[in-house]
This record gives C-alpha cells, sequence and structure tokens, in this order.
C-alpha cells in the first residue's frame, strides 16, 4: 500500500521502475500497472514500453510453467489485462506481441518451433508483423484480441486463423533453423524447456528493454542521411526523438530549426526545451546529453507560435515529426496541433518525415479514428471566466489522426 | 532667402530636409515655406546654407540621441570656423563618429556623410553642382549624400558591418532584416513620440498615433476611421501658408508628415492606405478658384461621406447579407480570433431570433477570441471555444466558416490574422465552405505571395507570456535575447490561397475571390 501513495505523489516511469526493482510481486505488481496506466501515471509510448517490457521480465522470471503453451498464454492473459486498461496505450501490446515472439524464438531454437507452432497457430502471424509490417498489413486487419480467444479453444478454430494467416516466410525460417521434432514425447520437453528455454527468454527481453533504451540513439544515426547542409527544419515542439536527431546532425551540419511551440498542452515543455533548462530529470532523458544545447552547438532556432506555420512553410525544406503510434497503414497518432502543421506542409510541398521509435508501430489498421482521440482539460479558460461556462463548450482533444497520405517518409531504429 | 544662391557644398546633405520628417525640417518649414514646396531634385543643386537661422537651429536636435543630429551642430561650428582645425583632422574625427554611429545601426538614417565636406569646401568651394550628381535619394525621402573623394572608406565600413553576422543569410538573416526595417529604424529615425514629432504633426494625429501605438485601435477598420476622424479634425485646423495654395500644400507637404508620424507609430494597414490615397485625390481634385474655408468644407462633407458610404454603410450591408444568407437556424458557424465584422453580424442574428452555434477558434499569442466569445456568451449564444490545434475536431459539424480580413490581396488571397490560412485549408478540406466578410475598402492592389516579406512583425515578448495562467506570468522563453541563435519570431497576418476561399461578402455584394480585380477596377477607391 505504501508504494501505492508513494506512486501517487511521484508517478512516472522512474516510480514504476523502482517498484520493480524493490518490491515486486507479480499479482500486485500487475494491478498496480494496471492502475497507473488508468491513471496516466504512465503513459506515452516510450515509458509505457519501457515499463512493460521490465514487467515481462519479471514476471516471466518469477512464473513457472510447465509447457510454453501455458507461458504463452499466461503472457496473454496478462496482455489481455494490460491493454483493457487503456487501449489507446498500444506500445503495452506491442511489447506483449516481442515478448510472445521471443518466446517462440527461443523455443525454435531449442527445437520446438513445431510444438510452438501447433499451441498458437496466431503466433507466426504475429511474429511475422514484427518484422515485416508492411507486407502483411492486409491481413492483420484484425486486432489481436481475437487471436486470444483462440488460446482458449485451440483445435479446430486456430486452423482456420492459420489458413488464413499462414506466414510462408516464419514457415521457412522454422524449416531453415531446425528439422522438425515431433517425436518427443511431452513430459520429458516441458521438463528441457523449464531449463533450456527461461535463461534465453530473458536474456533476450533484456536484450529488447536495451534496444528500447537506445532506440533514440539508433534513429539519430539516420541524421546525416535526414538533415543536410543549410537547411531549414521545422519540427513541432521539440520531442526527444526529434532532438537527438538535430543533436546529432549539428556534429557535422549547418541548418537552422524552426520550432513550433504547439498545443497549449505541450508549448511551455517547448520553451523549456527550446532554452535547455529542462531539468534532467531523467525520465526519457539521456543524462550526459542534455546539458549543451542546440545553439551551443551553432544551429539556430527560431521558436513561433501554431499560428505563423504557414507563413514559415513555404521558406522550410522539412519537417521532422514526432508522434505517439503508427499505424499499418502508415497513419498516425501525434500531439494535438500536429495535422495543421502536415495540412501546411502539403500545401507548400514540403516533405514531412515521422521520427519515431518501432516500438510505436502497431500492426493493425483503424477505421473509426475519433476512438483514439483522448481528451484534456480545457487549458484555455479559468475558472475565474466561470460565467462563460454555461453557454460554452471548451473542446480540449489531445490527440490528432493523420492518415497515411499526408506523410512522406518514417525514420525508425530498425 | 537670397544667400540661397551663394551656396556652399555642405548644404548638400542639408538640403535633406524637407522631404524628410527630421526636426532639421521644422525651421525650414516654418520660416521658409517656400522653397519647401519645391520638389526635393530642384533644391539640391542650389540650396544653401544660411547662416543666420543656423546658430538658433543648431543647439536644439544636438539634444537628441539621433546620431545623425550630432553631426549637425559640429558641422555649423565648422562651418563658421572653418579654418581652425586642419581638415586632415576633421576628417579623422568624422570618420570616427561615423563609424560608431554605423555599427549603432544599420539603418541608413544618419546616411549624410558630413566628414568629407571639409576637404571639399576648401578645394572645391566654387564647384558645388560637380559633386552633386553623385548625391542619391533614398526611399523614405532621405537622402543620402555619396561624395566621390572617399568613397572607399564609406563602403569599406559598410561591408564590415553587413559581414559581421556571418550566417544571417538565411531565414535568421530575413527576420532580423525585417525587425530592422521595422522597429529599430523607426526607432533610430525617432519620429515616433511626442518629443520626437514633427512641430507640424497635430495634436489629433498624436493622439491617434498613440492610440494605434498602443493597439487601443487595432483592427484594420477603426484605425481607417480614426484616421479619417482625425484627418476632419487637422483640415479643420489647417491654414494654408501664404504664397501657397491648399490643393497643392495640404497633400504634398503638410499630410505627409501626419502620415509619416502614423506609419512610425504602426505599419500602415491597406484600408489606410487606400483612404490616404483617395484623400489625396480628393484635395487634388478640389476646384483651385475655391477659398480655403470652401475647400475645407467640401473636404470636410467629403470625408463624412467617404466613411458613410465606404465603412458605415459598407459594414450595415454586409452584415445584412450575412446574417440573412449565412446564419440561419441550426447553423454551426466557425470564426477565428476576433474581428468586428463578424462579431456585429453574430449579434445581429442572435438580435433576429435565429438560434445557432458559434465556434470560435483561437491561438496563442494573441487570443483575441476570448473576447469575441465573452461578448457572444453574454448574448446567449452557445459558443464553442477551441484552439488552432483542436480545429479538426471542431470543423467537422460546422456548416460555414466566417472569417474577417486585414486585406484582400489582388488575386482573391485573403490576409488576415496570423493562423487564418490554417482554419480555412482546414475548413477546404473538410468540404465546409469559407465566406470572408470585408468591406471593399480593404481591397488592395498588390499581392503577397509570401506570408513573411511584407507582413508586420508582432512583439515576440507575446510568446514567452504563458497563456495558460491568469497571471500571464513570463515563461521559460524568457531571456531568450540572451541567448546565441536563438529567435521568437511571431507575424500579425498571414496570407490565406485564394482556393481556400469560396466567398467574400463586401458591400458589392458576393464576390468569388478572384474577382477581385475587377472590383478594384471598378471601383477605384
Amino acid at each position: 500500500m505504501s508504494t501505492q501513495l508513494v506512486g501517487i505523489h511521484t508517478p512516472g516511469l522512474k516510480w514504476w521502475l523502482k517498484h520493480l526493482e524493490n518490491d515486486f510481486d507479480s499479482a500486485h505488481s500487475v494491478d498496480l500497472y494496471i492502475g497507473a496506466l488508468k491513471r496516466r501515471v504512465i503513459r506515452n509510448p516510450t515509458p509505457a514500453a519501457v515499463g512493460t517490457a521490465e514487467l515481462f521480465l519479471r514476471l516471466i522470471s518469477a512464473y513457472r510453467f510447465q509447457s510454453i503453451r501455458q507461458l504463452v498464454d499466461y503472457v496473454s492473459s496478462i496482455e489481455t489485462r494490460l491493454s483493457a486498461a487503456r487501449p489507446q496505450e498500444m506500445s503495452v501490446r506491442n511489447m506483449a506481441r516481442r515478448v510472445v515472439g521471443i518466446i517462440r524464438e527461443e523455443a525454435e531454437n531449442n527445437g520446438m518451433g513445431d510444438l510452438f507452432q501447433q499451441a498458437l497457430q496466431s503466433k507466426p502471424f504475429e511474429k511475422a508483423l514484427q518484422h515485416e509490417p508492411a507486407s502483411v498489413k492486409n491481413k492483420s486487419q484484425r486486432p489481436i484480441l481475437l487471436t486470444q480467444s483462440s488460446f482458449a479453444v485451440g483445435g479446430a478454430l486456430t486452423s482456420i486463423f492459420e489458413i488464413i494467416s499462414h506466414p510462408p516466410s516464419s514457415i521457412t525460417s522454422s524449416a531453415s533453423s531446425t528439422p522438425p521434432q515431433t517425436g518427443i514425447s511431452r513430459p520429458a520437453q516441458s521438463q528441457s524447456i523449464q531449463h533450456d528455454v527461461r535463461p534465453a527468454i530473458i536474456q533476450d527481453i533484456q536484450e529488447l528493454i536495451e534496444e528500447l533504451d537506445s532506440s533514440e540513439h539508433n534513429i539519430s544515426e539516420y541524421a546525416m542521411q535526414v538533415i543536410h547542409n543549410n537547411e531549414i527544419i521545422l519540427t513541432y515542439g521539440l520531442p526527444s526523438t526529434v532532438k537527438k536527431l538535430l543533436f546529432r546532425a549539428a556534429q557535422k551540419r549547418d541548418f537552422t530549426v524552426v520550432v513550433v511551440e504547439g498545443s497549449l498542452n505541450i508549448y511551455r515543455k517547448t520553451h523549456t526545451v527550446v532554452m535547455n533548462k529542462d531539468t534532467p530529470s531523467g525520465e526519457d532523458e539521456d543524462q550526459s546529453e542534455v546539458h549543451k544545447s542546440l545553439q551551443e552547438r551553432g544551429i539556430q532556432i527560431i521558436v513561433i507560435s501554431n499560428s505563423d506555420v504557414w507563413n514559415f512553410m513555404g521558406r522550410v525544406n522539412k519537417v521532422l515529426l514526432g508522434t505517439e503510434y503508427v499505424f499499418a497503414d502508415g497513419g498516425l497518432l501525434a500531439p494535438v496541433g500536429t495535422k495543421n502543421i502536415v495540412r501546411a506542409a502539403k500545401a507548400r510541398g514540403t516533405p514531412v518525415v515521422v521520427v519515431t521509435g518501432s516500438h510505436t508501430l502497431c500492426p493493425i489498421t483503424t477505421f473509426f479514428e475519433e476512438q483514439w482521440i483522448e481528451m484534456g482539460d480545457p487549458k484555455t479558460l479559468d475558472f475565474q471566466e466561470g460565467y462563460l461556462l454555461e453557454n460554452v463548450d471548451v473542446p480540449s482533444p489531445m490527440i490528432d489522426f493523420i492518415p497515411a497520405s499526408y506523410v512522406g517518409s518514417f525514420v525508425t531504429n530498425k | 532667402m537670397a544667400d540661397k544662391k551663394t551656396t556652399l557644398a555642405v548644404s548638400a546633405s542639408l538640403s535633406t530636409a524637407p522631404p524628410n520628417p527630421q526636426p532639421t525640417a521644422s525651421p525650414a518649414a516654418t520660416l521658409a515655406p517656400t522653397p519647401v514646396q519645391r520638389p526635393p531634385k530642384e533644391l539640391k543643386p542650389k540650396d544653401s546654407k544660411p547662416k543666420d537661422p543656423k546658430p538658433a537651429r543648431g543647439p536644439k536636435p544636438a539634444k537628441d540621441a539621433k546620431p545623425a543630429k550630432d553631426a549637425k551642430p559640429a558641422k555649423d561650428a565648422k562651418a563658421t570656423d572653418s579654418s581652425k582645425l586642419t581638415a586632415k583632422q576633421l576628417k579623422e574625427q568624422k570618420k570616427a563618429e561615423k563609424a560608431a554611429r554605423r555599427a549603432d545601426t544599420k539603418a541608413a538614417t544618419g546616411a549624410p556623410p558630413p566628414q568629407q565636406t571639409g576637404p571639399q569646401r576648401s578645394e572645391k568651394h566654387a564647384s558645388s553642382p560637380a559633386h552633386v550628381p553623385a548625391s542619391a535619394i533614398v526611399g523614405g525621402g532621405i537622402v543620402k549624400t555619396i561624395y566621390p573623394t572617399n568613397p572607399a572608406t564609406v563602403v569599406a565600413k559598410e561591408v564590415e558591418v553587413v559581414v559581421a553576422p556571418a550566417r544571417d543569410n538565411g531565414l535568421v538573416g530575413l527576420l532580423r532584416d525585417l525587425a530592422v526595417d521595422q522597429q529599430d529604424k523607426k526607432k533610430a529615425a525617432a519620429v515616433f513620440g511626442i518629443g520626437n514629432a514633427h512641430p507640424d504633426v497635430h495634436p489629433a494625429i498624436l493622439t491617434l498615433g498613440m492610440q494605434i501605438n498602443q493597439y487601443v485601435l487595432a483592427g484594420s477598420t477603426a484605425r481607417c476611421l480614426g484616421f479619417l476622424l482625425a484627418m476632419k479634425r487637422v483640415i479643420h485646423d489647417y491654414t494654408t501658408p501664404p504664397a501657397s495654395t491648399l490643393t497643392r500644400h495640404l497633400p504634398g507637404h503638410y499630410l505627409s508628415h501626419q502620415i509619416a508620424y502614423l506609419l512610425a507609430a504602426r505599419p500602415m494597414s491597406t484600408a489606410m492606405g487606400n483612404t490616404i490615397r483617395w484623400l489625396k485625390t480628393t484635395i487634388s481634385e478640389l476646384s483651385p478658384d475655391l477659398s480655403d474655408e470652401a475647400a475645407k468644407e467640401e473636404l470636410t462633407a467629403k470625408i463624412d461621406v467617404f466613411i458613410r458610404e465606404k465603412i458605415a454603410l459598407a459594414d450595415d450591408l454586409i452584415v445584412n447579407t450575412t446574417v440573412a444568407r449565412y446564419i440561419k437556424d441550426d447553423a454551426v458557424i466557425v470564426t477565428y480570433g476576433k474581428s468586428q465584422i463578424v462579431e456585429r453580424a453574430l449579434l445581429e442574428a442572435r438580435r433576429r431570433g435565429r438560434r445557432f452555434r458559434v465556434v470560435v477558434i483561437d491561438s496563442r499569442p494573441l487570443l483575441e477570441g476570448a473576447n469575441l466569445l465573452a461578448g457572444l456568451a453574454q448574448a446567449d449564444i452557445s459558443c464553442e471555444y477551441a484552439c488552432l490545434d483542436a480545429l479538426e475536431y471542431c470543423i467537422g459539424p460546422a456548416t460555414t466558416v466566417l472569417l474577417g480580413a486585414h486585406a484582400i490581396m489582388a488575386d482573391g488571397g485573403v490576409y488576415s490574422r496570423a493562423g487564418t490560412a490554417a482554419v480555412a485549408s482546414c475548413a477546404r478540406d473538410m468540404g465546409v465552405p469559407v465566406v470572408v466578410v470585408c468591406e471593399s475598402v480593404k481591397f488592395s492592389d498588390k499581392i503577397n505571395l509570401d506570408g513573411i516579406v511584407f507582413n508586420e512583425l508582432g512583439d515576440p515578448e507575446l510568446l514567452v507570456t504563458m497563456s495558460d495562467s491568469n497571471k500571464r506570468e513570463r515563461g521559460p522563453l524568457s531571456g531568450w535575447r540572451d541567448v546565441e541563435n536563438t529567435y521568437v519570431a511571431s507575424f500579425r497576418y498571414d496570407v490565406t490561397p485564394s482556393d481556400c476561399i469560396k466567398m467574400i461578402i463586401c458591400e458589392h455584394g458576393y464576390l468569388a475571390p478572384k474577382s477581385v480585380s475587377s472590383i478594384l477596377r471598378t471601383s477605384a477607391v
């Protein structure tokens, strides 16, 4: 209980990681994490991804399983609960998919690939999504919830999925890795699973967490390809992925950045980041690097308000955007106000480049965009103007949905 | 004025006085109105330095901080005791002065380079016309005289100043130049403010200038109206100087001081530009046979008619049409910022008993929409208030987007509060018709391709101020001027491409945006 109180006072990913470190307990921690997601204590893709991966790491190391099937069932059941807590936070689900993928991979490496496939036909399907989302996007329109029911039912139903989603790539990969070994009896196998698979899975999940940590760094490797000398780059806010990329580019290139201050939700943060006044709280900043500002590296920064975007767009070479989630068809969920930027960019013919880590790529498409749009508090009116409130609605969405047609290209860490 | 002919070379720089608004011009204007009326080109070659007014004049401008004026008393001194200092010393001293001045501001206001006058005066005393062709007239009525004797030093210094911020040929450089153009030059010229105003500037104009500068009168129409009303008083108080006629002196000389003063207060709006043009034409069309009193009366009457036809009645007409055609029951009207005429239309529709809904879109830094919202909410109109970012979300159910304008370009582009372009393009994408309401006095014969170059710079400090609290405290961006390579820019207006606009309502009726030019041709404001 004490941890919960702490959580209320100092919310955030840091608190969560500390909790996992010190007083992890399978059942309690899952409940706590669900609460944290619901209360938006942990929000935004990267913290949620890291938090989920860390949780799974500890859950799997604590969970005693008899068979791979049991383990996957366990992971899926946890995933169902977590993503029900806040379906909009899709990186939770993405991480669960990655974990299941890891389990499968390790199972295959240990010569149990065929068994894995038998156990859950939908998993190769997901695995394929992990690696080549574009190729499978047509088939991937069913959210994962449907496939979960197949775990329980098994047998006949899963075979249907196998027909639909038969991915040639995964078949060939499993065939090439190890020949199918169907002759081994079950009990013996489950014993060996305990010994062989668990350390490998845990190691892989640790690698996954490392990958998350270094994703911004890896993205910034592309800086030189994205930014060239004497260019004028426009960004919306200054999200940390974009900032890292600009930092990296600033080592060799000479350019100007036009920073749009952003909506009322983020403009204060934008100003802080531009002035390099942000306290290195370690939330999602790499402490070693933030101290030197872009300006000190010779990059000129122009801060403008949202209303001036159209004035500047004609003079800008490129628009770099951060995003929250990317759908399989290339549509984006991005902080509110981004739509105005991409619309202006389209009107002026300016290329739009989206910079995001691969944990935000979701293998689903959406037809009903409103479901993703979350409403925030109306920052524009104060309570002092309360006399207005009877007649006035003050909507304040937090998210814009941007169709794929507005985006030129993506830069991710893969 | 007789000694005008016995001229000295020095006076070439002094001849700047008549066309420009610096205090130097004042004695010339009051003492000798006749030469003042002449076109400056004619003046220059033979204009003189009358010795008698100068000692009286010398100390007055010397008090001012403006560098150009420091030079003058020195020159006067030199004029009286020219042989005391050697030419070389004098030149050295002036050069140093000038370097300091150039470092102060790039604005070339203080251009008359008196340093060369010393040597020239001694050498080419009689041959003044010889170097006059080298003098050049620079925009804004300021005459910059470049003497052929020593051009290298001048050029070298200029280059030096320009080169110093080496990387400023990009966007930041452009913005900085705009800021210099719009703000620093004014400060350097020191035209604005009661203490610095030209003595001819009428008190009504002084007041108006202050109101405009402080954004008490902010709207384009309001400024235009204020100008016309002030003009009525100016004309009423005007007396034609002897040996001149009203039709020539009033527009050419007297009005230009008033207008220059207003320009210093804030860049001119299109509506005011059109009005000034109309006023000047009207004055020049007055019959020269009229007595001053009769002419003034006629002018005042014409101004009244102009106000009635172009502003008051035009507004009424526009409001009427808009309400009748576009604000029906159950309509959802989206508007951006605050436009006087849109507000009038909405309130009028409510007064006529319509039930509709208004979505007020607003944006930092000005947040003018809050003002409009308060008025509408008090008039019992159901409203929605959202930021520009939430545009997409709000514009879906709308039936019409109703926008005001600051000016309408000849190609149909709408020049309006920054952010309007975003609203209009979003509405077009969502299939909501965009209707712009605008008096035809705001139609401009220019075309702005770009939102940056002819735009008016807003105060960057507005961006520094936080908007989400009552205290309006200065946010983390404060002190940006001290941080290298950081720049904060804000523009007042932007250009909405004409293809985002469905229709313009003006007092002539409905227009497609592309046909603005035909109205311009026929109405000839």
